[in-house]
């Protein structure tokens, strides 16, 4: 649900090249060529997608500095990488001092070798993506325009992206990391929170650890599982530490996951993990290895997964950001026949261009002889890695279906994905947040319980009471319909699951949407909304077990204190059925105001203990891994009097089951 | 391995005339199970002054719990009774008579652990001064520095990818092979684990490679025959039991 472009986006939409990013090459080789860019820029040109003579579509760039460098990396990992840039003196104590400095900095295998002038290269890099990032974010470092109006939107840097580059360490073909780099700049010279976005196959470790306790930048990961695949990293259970708990989100996926299975996942979790973050400026990084040519990693996507990968980026940043994106190339290991298209459609997407069907024949004619000299070297790694060999070069930009056998297991592959992504959901997207986007497969085969116990969207008006408080009289309703919610405003201090009011009046109106769950609000006679309490069947974790059901509580921070929260789930759960449910709340201490309050986490968890306490829920000890994981956690059940013997002791082997999600 | 390699030296510790309260407090502030008790001393030694750590006991969160327990049980007229978090850390500590010393290796370490079902060993030396011998603290090795160990083992704190090369009938030939490879090939070794199931024979070695890169040194693998599992597309996921 793109908002529409206020300008033509033509003007709005920049690439960054320079030539001297195409020094960023190791040799002939090894798998990451600069030719790959020669291809891509060619292919951009010859289809008229691009042109180098237009100043409307380019942003010049510049080196970083050292001191921008600094930001992210080590002054004696800078001062190596300089030292590893110029020519090998003579001597063999300096032989020495070299072999010493390029082991202890990463230099020391095949992967990386320390390249002739690159700490310039390098720089130069950075300063392409940092130069993208400034110039969306309005910064002086992204150059000044004559009106505002020609300030970029959308930049597209294809030589950035090189996610795995630790602070001291050279790692994976990267050695400075551009995107942290980027990031760090726009986090010392504004306020903004940045929203990182990793497509590539393998997991975006360094940017993780250079932000893992930094609540201003969420990065989400989607990478094939590091089971296997290099870096290793990459766990669902990665979520960040410190204040930035919360805000590393990692989805691993299986090996030879397909398009359908990745379309699914990244759909489902993409829009809840944005909401929920509410980010100033989209920053994501497209690395194309997930393909199913590809020669290093087991993925099998297509263009196709591609594609909408790109384009939900897209639809992202409108949606969140007022259209503040910078997307950045990354791997691709498929150096002709898949990234000069992948990115092709990237910039075609950005600059809202339609993409011809067929490739330039010219284009063809280049850039064919080139992939069938290395075809036969690139087989054998396809095939090794478990992927079909090779077909002829693409003559279309799409890829055709026909050309991608189905992957034997599909089924299971997929199957493991879903858990994955429940998990993901669950750990990660607030409960409330998560009740706002119901999964499509997962409708809860009771939905049709509330409906039946309360006539909801019927004639019948929900229940509504008068509460006075000494701010003034607030009125409770329950069962809120969308059309009430419409009339209604969220108030200032109402942030705590999307962060921002006006955000979480979208989610309130999503959930009082959802057939599947009960909304009850406490707002003020002017119509503000001061006090929710949603109430959806359990997720995943509790599938399967009858009248299972979720609540989740908040208050505005500007109405706290007043007794609000008592009053208002005392009144949310006077149903008829209240006997016949198992009700839980989860309280997951990373959602907590804590500064807003004042109070420890524990005195926190206590208060949370409390309030339930007044309705008969009681503290249990469970496995489920988003409680077992910080030890300030709760989960908080109360079991109706009329629940069925055998469901009660279904849900307590639930709360202690192993969770490894095996049962599913 | 020896236990000073890995056990943990930056201790949080309690005296013996600390409350309960105070422990307490400790133990949630920095999230742990166990406080050694300790008394400091400080000797002479070559005209320097230095401060030494003996070690008194120790105090874990069940004891406290227990404490707690105990006064719930109490009955009302027991006045002599204090509550528990006026109480002393003496009142309830544990002797800790069981210990290890910086240079014991840590399998015998691990084994002391498991059979005697404890969390953590207070990690002591012996110092003869003044005609007595007194036992100094230098550190802890709890469960945690074990798993942290065996994760490090791994190779799980680099970068790196995982190949399980199979070892029939527990011949090394295939191992060393794919060592000569990868070395010829300038991939990084940063972990080998060959453990021994059944029999004390290892039939499976899972090699931790620093690379990103893993197809050429497959291709070498299969043409020397070397059995190896990387990611099968054949192979049924872990996740389904």
């Amino acid at each position: 649900m793109p908002d529409a472009p206020t300008s033509p986006i033509s003007s709005r939409a920049r690439l960054i090249f320079s030539p001297e990013e195409l020094n960023y090459d190791f040799g002939p080789d090894h798998p990451l060529q600069a030719r790959r860019l020669v291809a891509l820029m060619d292919l951009l040109e010859t289809s008229g997608l691009w042109q180098s003579s237009d100043e409307q579509a380019r942003l010049s760039s510049r080196a970083a500095t050292i001191e921008e460098l600094n930001l992210i990396h080590t002054s004696d990992y800078i001062a190596a990488v300089q030292r590893l840039s110029i020519a090998e003196g003579a001597g063999e104590t300096e032989t020495e001092q070299r072999k010493q400095l390029a082991l202890q900095y990463g230099f020391g295998d095949g992967d990386t070798p320390a390249l002739p002038d690159m700490h310039h290269v390098c720089a130069h890099i950075a300063g392409g993506s940092l130069v993208a990032l400034s110039a969306v974010m309005g910064l002086p470092e992204g150059g000044t325009f004559a009106t505002e109006d020609e300030r970029p939107l959308h930049v597209f840097h294809p030589a950035g992206g090189l996610h795995h580059a630790w602070a001291d360490r050279a790692s994976g073909f990267c050695i400075y990391n551009d995107i942290s780099v980027a990031i760090a700049h726009v986090l010392q010279a504004t306020e903004a929170k940045v929203l990182y976005i990793d497509f590539d196959a393998h997991h975006g470790d360094g940017v993780q650890r250079a932000f893992y306790d930094d609540p201003r930048v969420m990065t989400i990961s989607l990478h094939e599982t590091g089971r296997y695949l290099f870096p290793g990293t990459g766990d669902v259970l990665e979520v960040g530490s410190g204040l930035g708990r919360g805000y590393s989100v990692n989805v691993p996926l299986e090996p030879f996951t397909e398009d359908d299975s990745y379309i699914e996942v990244i759909e489902a979790l993409l829009h809840p993990l944005v909401t929920s973050f509410a980010p100033d400026v989209i920053i994501s990084q497209h690395g194309c290895d997930t393909h199913a040519w590809d020669p290093l990693t087991h993925l099998k996507l297509t263009l196709r997964g591609i594609q909408a990968q790109i384009k939900l980026a897209h639809q992202l940043a409108h949606s969140y950001c007022q259209g503040r994106w910078v997307a950045l190339g990354g791997g691709g290991y498929d150096l002709f026949r898949v990234v000069p298209r992948a990115w092709s459609m990237l910039w075609a997407e950005m600059s809202e261009q339609a993409l011809p069907i067929n490739l330039p024949e010219e284009w063809i004619a280049r850039w064919r002889p080139e992939w069938l000299a290395v075809e036969e070297q690139e087989v054998a790694a396809q095939q090794v890695m478990g992927k079909i060999s090779a077909l002829d070069f693409p003559t279309i930009f799409q890829d055709r279906p026909e050309d991608f056998p189905e992957q034997p297991r599909r089924l299971s592959i997929s199957r493991s994905n879903r858990h994955t992504m429940g998990l993901v959901r669950h750990m990660l997207v607030p409960p409330s947040v998560r009740q706002a986007f119901p999964s499509a497969q997962r409708r809860s085969p009771l939905a049709g319980l509330i409906d039946l116990l309360h006539l909801r969207g019927s004639a019948t008006p929900s229940r509504s009471k008068t509460l006075e408080t000494k701010k003034g009289p607030l009125l409770l309703r329950d069962f809120c319909p969308p059309s009430l919610v419409e009339r209604l405003v969220a108030d200032s201090g109402l942030q705590a699951f999307a962060r921002l009011p006006e955000r979480e009046h979208q989610l309130l109106l999503g959930i009082a949407r959802n057939p599947d769950c009960a909304l009850t609000l406490a707002h003020t006679p002017t119509g503000a909304i001061v006090g929710e309490v949603t109430l959806a069947p359990g997720d995943v974790w509790w599938e399967g077990i009858e009248n299972v059901y979720e609540v989740a509580i908040e208050v505005s921070s500007n109405w706290r204190g007043l007794g609000i929260a008592h009053s208002l789930l005392a009144f949310a759960l006077e149903l008829d059925a209240l006997e016949d449910m198992i009700l839980f709340a989860m309280g997951l201490s990373w959602h907590w105001d804590i500064e807003g309050i004042g109070l420890s986490v524990y005195r926190y968890r206590e208060l949370i203990a409390r309030l339930f306490a007044s309705q008969g829920f009681v503290e249990y000890p469970t496995t489920e891994p988003n409680i077992s994981m910080e030890p300030a956690n709760v989960l908080l059940a109360r079991i109706g009097s009329r629940v069925d013997q055998r469901v009660v002791s279904q849900f307590y082997s639930r709360m202690m089951s192993s969770p490894n999600l095996a049962r599913l | 391995m020896i236990v000073s390699e890995i056990m943990t030296s930056k201790l949080v510790t309690v005296t013996a005339d600390d409350t309960l309260s105070r422990a307490a407090n400790l133990l949630r502030q920095f999230q742990i199970h166990q406080l050694p008790v300790v008394r400091h001393a400080h000797t002479k030694e070559q005209g320097m002054q230095k401060s030494l750590l003996l070690l008194e006991g120790l105090l874990t969160s069940q004891d406290i719990d227990l404490a707690m327990a105990l006064e719930k049980q109490s009955s009302s007229s027991d006045v002599i009774r204090r509550p528990w978090h006026e109480q002393r850390v003496v009142e309830v500590m544990h002797r800790a008579t069981i210990r290890v010393t910086p240079t014991t290796s840590v399998a015998a370490a691990a084994q002391v652990l498991v059979e005697r079902g404890l969390n953590c060993l207070p990690v002591v030396e012996y110092e003869y001064t003044e005609h007595e011998t007194q036992t100094v603290l230098v550190g802890l090795l709890t469960r945690s520095d074990l798993l942290i160990a065996l994760a490090r083992s791994m190779g799980a704190f680099e970068p790196g990818m995982q190949l399980i090369i199979t070892l029939p009938l527990g011949d090394l030939t295939p191992l060393a092979q794919t060592l000569l490879l990868a070395k010829q090939l300038h991939v990084q070794v940063r972990s080998i684990m060959a453990t021994p199931l059944e029999g004390g024979i290892p039939h499976a070695a899972i090699l931790r490679l620093g690379t990103i890169n893993p197809a050429p040194l497959l291709v070498r693998l299969q043409e020397a025959k070397i059995e190896y599992t990387f990611a099968d597309p054949l192979e049924e996921g872990n996740i389904h039991a």
